[in-house]
């Protein structure tokens, strides 16, 4: 019976790939011949790979009992999750900006692609997991992930789309459904998902420091995956103190963001597979 | 407060990357920055309490509409006031009597002036929190054996490592271990443990009993009582074959770390010097002796063994070796040893910290604040309605220029509609 079920979620899971990976693919189309209508069918094929892929995490929490963070395959498809919901909602809210999708969505494909490359086994959570503390820590790096991949990927298309100018122009006509925004309506934005991201990451590390006091009896423990997680924190908080107090726009704020959003991924991706540590024990 | 920070987390983290000084470089900065960011809020708070004569209007783009004619100032405004509260703001007129200066001044998200301050103080609180305990906290490990009540050796209490400034002076904690209870995962590996332990008090009464486990700790009073490790403590009784009168003269009870899973199902291990002969031992403790690895899932030893090892002094590589089952002696190198029992032990971290409330409380405040900065955008709008036929209209936001002007705009093209609507297309 559960085999069946986790046959099912693993096919659940390779029909959201090949949606994403279509629609990444239509978004790099379109943005690139500038062709709304593809954007339009991009954004509805990203849509119904969503569904899919919502429909494979939850019938995999049903499985296990426990929210899927255990494990690269959970982990990553779980990321990948949340940073298509974040970029699904903002293009509901604003449909300007679903040509974020350019960056967004090959980033999300490649992120489930690793996922369901790995051992989709399900593993027992220890103790330590059931409590309300980790469904906080998790979801907010998650939250943190999701914001921290449309801010930075709005920063760049900001950057791509001004090109010609040396500093975003600001244009004060509301854009039409379907055009792309101004440069400078997209280094803003930007910002603000940078600031989500910021908060969601505060939220993150406290939250993951009284967890780990609860269980271990130590706020801190300057663990690989923590130091790494607090520094693009801090990176994050130059960035913003950048733009607020000195100014700071366009390009150069883009690169504090992308250093921002490296040192993220390498806290979540890259340094489990490289130190032994309390975070790769169960994200391995 | 950098320095500060800097100081608590040595003090609290021993432990410390060496990435410190790039990241002690990221506080400096954005101590300084926080600062300056300040230094211009209170300026601007300062212009805003006291204008001087020339500063009607805020700094930004101007909107210049026409208006009809045939309209009257009072019915302009009135539509101002309108289209204003259809895009969510909160219009009033300034001063409050209708007068020909009198400007219609319209705010919205004005909550988030707060975020920024209150998430500043949130991280502040954060810092205090970790510095005060930093300082004043008392914190230590130590290992009960099941069964046993923990004494130490200057008396019958614990003293722990202690923070410059802890009061808690020596911390009294108390408590007797009764049971020690692992769960296994279904891979047959130790996947969590947890302990009964009871607190007593000064003449050794019991005062509460609770079950300890990861996310459980022990909250009595001043301390935190968390489980930290667990492993086995094997009674040995050892002797010398050449005493054949009196072969088991010692009686030994060795604690035995986790040493890890290892195929062959788990194993404890620990080192220690036998008193009588001064030779170095190595001792390993089999919960399951020949278990195959996912095949014990019993909470308690089935075919329990240890396997003792006679040690190089030096190198400590293995020299003779022997495996024995409960209950069985074995000798080795003129060592005669009887495994007689075992117990579980389980080691604890006792804290004591002040901090607590504060980091919980900054945890609070930075939410909320950062909720507030980067949910609202605080915007203001200036209408004046010109006696000459002419709406102005300008407007400044805390941050989101563009995205402004661009609300601006349509606040312009609303008004606009509505005068031609009602008065007719101006001259």
């Amino acid at each position: 019976m559960i085999q069946g079920l986790l046959q099912r979620e693993l096919l659940l899971h390779w029909v959201s790939v090949g949606f994403y990976a279509i629609s990444a693919i239509l978004f790099l189309f379109a943005t690139s011949f500038a062709r709304p209508r593809v954007l339009r069918s991009a954004f509805c094929l990203t849509v119904i790979g969503m569904g899919v892929h919502a429909a494979a995490f939850a019938l995999r929490w049903a499985v296990t009992g426990r929210l899927p963070a255990i494990g690269r395959y959970e982990t990553f498809s779980g990321l990948a999750l949340v940073g298509v919901i974040t970029f699904l909602v903002v293009g509901l809210v604003r449909p300007e900006l679903r040509w974020t999708g350019v960056l967004v969505m090959p980033f999300s494909f490649l992120t489930i692609g690793l996922g369901v490359m790995a051992s989709p086994e399900i593993r027992a959570a220890p103790r330590s997991f059931a409590t309300y503390w980790l469904v906080i820590h998790v979801l907010f790096a998650k939250l943190a992930f999701g914001a921290s991949l449309v801010g930075t990927s709005l920063a760049w298309l900001g950057i791509w789309k001004g090109r010609d100018s040396a500093e975003p122009r600001r244009e004060v006509t509301p854009p039409e459904p379907g055009s792309f925004p101004a440069p400078a309506a997209l280094d803003e934005l930007s910002y603000r998902f940078i600031g989500l991201a910021f908060l969601a990451l505060v939220i993150m590390l406290i939250s993951g420091s009284i967890w780990a006091n609860l269980a271990w009896g130590a706020y801190w423990g300057w663990e690989p995956v923590e130091t790494w997680s607090l520094i693009a924190w801090l990176v994050y908080g130059i960035y913003l103190h950048l733009r607020r107090t000195y100014g700071w726009r366009g390009r150069r704020a883009a690169w504090v963001a992308t250093l921002g959003f490296a040192l993220f991924l390498f806290a979540l991706w890259g340094l489990g597979a490289v130190f032994e540590n309390q975070h790769s024990r169960y994200f391995q | 407060m950098a320095v500060g920070l800097l100081f608590a987390a040595k003090s609290l983290f021993p432990a410390v990357p060496p990435l410190m000084p790039a990241i002690g470089a990221a506080l400096l900065f954005l101590s300084a920055s926080t600062g300056a960011c300040l230094g211009r809020q209170v300026k601007v708070a300062w212009r805003r309490s006291f204008p001087s004569s020339g500063e009607v209007w805020p700094q930004g783009e101007l909107l210049v509409l026409p208006v009809p004619s045939t309209m009257s100032a009072p019915r302009v405004r009135e539509i101002v006031r309108e289209e204003l509260a259809g895009l969510r703001y909160r219009p009033c007129l300034r001063p409050p009597q209708p007068s020909p200066s009198a400007t219609l001044t319209a705010t919205k998200h004005s909550l988030g002036h707060w975020g920024s301050p209150l998430l500043h103080l949130g991280l502040l609180l954060i810092a205090a929190g970790t510095a005060l305990i930093a300082f004043t906290q008392t914190w230590g490990r130590t290992v009960v054996v099941e069964g046993e009540r923990f004494v130490d050796r200057r008396g019958d209490y614990v003293v722990f490592r202690q923070a410059p400034l802890a009061r808690v002076q020596p911390m009294r904690v108390k408590f007797v271990v009764d049971r020690v209870q692992t769960a296994y995962t279904t891979s047959g590996q130790v996947d969590d443990y947890s302990a009964t332990i009871t607190l007593l008090d000064d003449q050794g009464k019991p005062l509460r009993r609770t079950i300890i486990a990861a996310g459980q700790p022990l909250f009595a009073g001043k301390v935190t009582v968390h489980r930290h490790r667990f492993g086995y403590a094997p009674l040995l009784v050892l002797g010398h074959s050449r005493q054949s009168a009196e072969p088991f003269g010692l009686a030994a009870l060795v604690v035995v770390d986790t040493l890890g899973q290892i195929g062959d199902g788990e194993r404890y291990e620990g080192e220690f010097v036998e008193p009588l002969s001064e030779q170095r031992l190595r001792l390993r403790f089999f919960p399951d002796w020949e278990a195959r690895a996912g095949r014990n899932l019993s909470s308690r030893p089935r075919r329990p063994a240890v396997e003792l090892a006679l040690l190089q002094p030096d190198t400590r590589q293995t020299i003779r070796s022997t495996i024995i089952p409960l209950g069985s002696s074995s000798s080795l190198n003129g060592l005669v040893v009887a495994f007689q029992g075992y117990r579980r032990w389980i080691s604890f971290t006792v804290t004591s910290e002040r901090g607590r409330p504060l980091l919980f409380a900054g945890f609070a405040l930075a939410v909320l604040g950062g909720g507030l900065l980067y949910l609202l955008n605080p915007r203001e709008v200036h209408a004046l309605i010109d006696p000459a036929g002419q709406i102005k209209l300008r407007g400044s936001s805390k941050q989101g220029a563009s995205l402004f002007a661009q609300e601006l705009a349509v606040l312009s093209k609303r008004i606009e509609a509505r005068l031609v609507r009602e008065g007719g297309k101006s001259a």
